[in-house]
């Protein structure tokens, strides 16, 4: 009995901590850049856009799936999004669309924004 | 002696690999109940597809001049797990400003009940693209 209750245990831990998946990604809108050294800090624009001169360089997209009923928000995508950012060249994150649904007890967030970079 | 326990273990856990492996099956254009026909070139509405399998969480498996394949990574849930669904996207040129688009979801043998056919989402998703409203 304390054996089953043992193993029920773990299967319930590995459960909520496989319930989780966050895909990303970026893409190149045309020339491909090297990435943003973490130096520079990637700025966020949510409505307004840069005020210094810029070219739109890459599209960003991040996915975060829940089971258990547990929600995601930006907060929790904005550390990837920034990462994606950086790896396409990008030294601003603009353009920001959030959508999310749900599917039994799984919640979906998805994040799409668009990578620009400064011109000198 | 043969250890008789050990052995059924060893036959079920056998049993579920094949019904897992067995039951994902490749999906097939003649079976594509969603369909649709699209006022673009095939390279802007493949482009389209693949954001339109981005954002409804598929993974691009394969990417082919006419054909797009993404899974949905599978998650265990509390009573229901989702994904482990597999798209196929067919990619049809009608005409040079013209593409029919074909999709087929696939189902697997584990996780069936919180799976679902993408199709008309997908179908969708491709169309806010194609507008400019993503």
């Amino acid at each position: 009995m304390k054996t089953c209750l043992k193993k029920c245990m773990l299967l319930m831990v590995v459960s909520f901590v496989t319930g989780c998946a966050m895909q990303s990604q970026f893409y190149h809108l045309g020339e491909k850049y090297p990435p943003t050294p973490e130096s520079v800090v990637i700025e966020l624009f949510w409505d307004d856009m840069p005020s210094r001169k810029f070219i739109k360089i890459s599209r960003l997209d991040v996915h975060i799936e829940n089971t258990h009923f547990v929600s995601a928000s930006f907060a929790d995508a904005l550390p990837e999004l920034k990462r994606q950012a950086r790896l396409s060249g990008a030294h601003a994150i603009t353009n920001i669309r959030e959508s999310s649904s749900s599917m039994g007890e799984t919640r979906i967030y998805h994040v799409t924004a668009t990578g620009v970079r400064y011109l000198k | 002696m043969i250890n008789f326990r050990g052995f059924l273990q060893v036959l079920v856990a056998g049993i579920i690999m094949l019904l897992v492996s067995a039951c994902a099956t490749t999906p097939k254009a003649d079976l594509a109940a969603s369909r649709d026909i699209f006022h673009h070139s095939a390279d802007v509405v493949q482009q389209a597809a693949v954001n339109a399998l981005i954002l409804t969480g598929f993974q691009l498996t394969k990417k082919e001049k006419n054909y797009l394949q993404g899974n949905r990574p599978l998650k265990p849930g509390l009573i229901i797990s989702s994904g482990g669904e597999t798209v196929g996207v067919w990619l049809n040129l009608v005409s040079p400003d013209k593409t029919q688009v074909k999709i087929h979801t696939t189902k697997t043998f584990i996780g069936y009940v919180g799976q679902k056919d993408w199709g008309n989402e997908i179908l969708y998703k491709i169309t806010k693209e194609l507008s400019g409203q993503q």
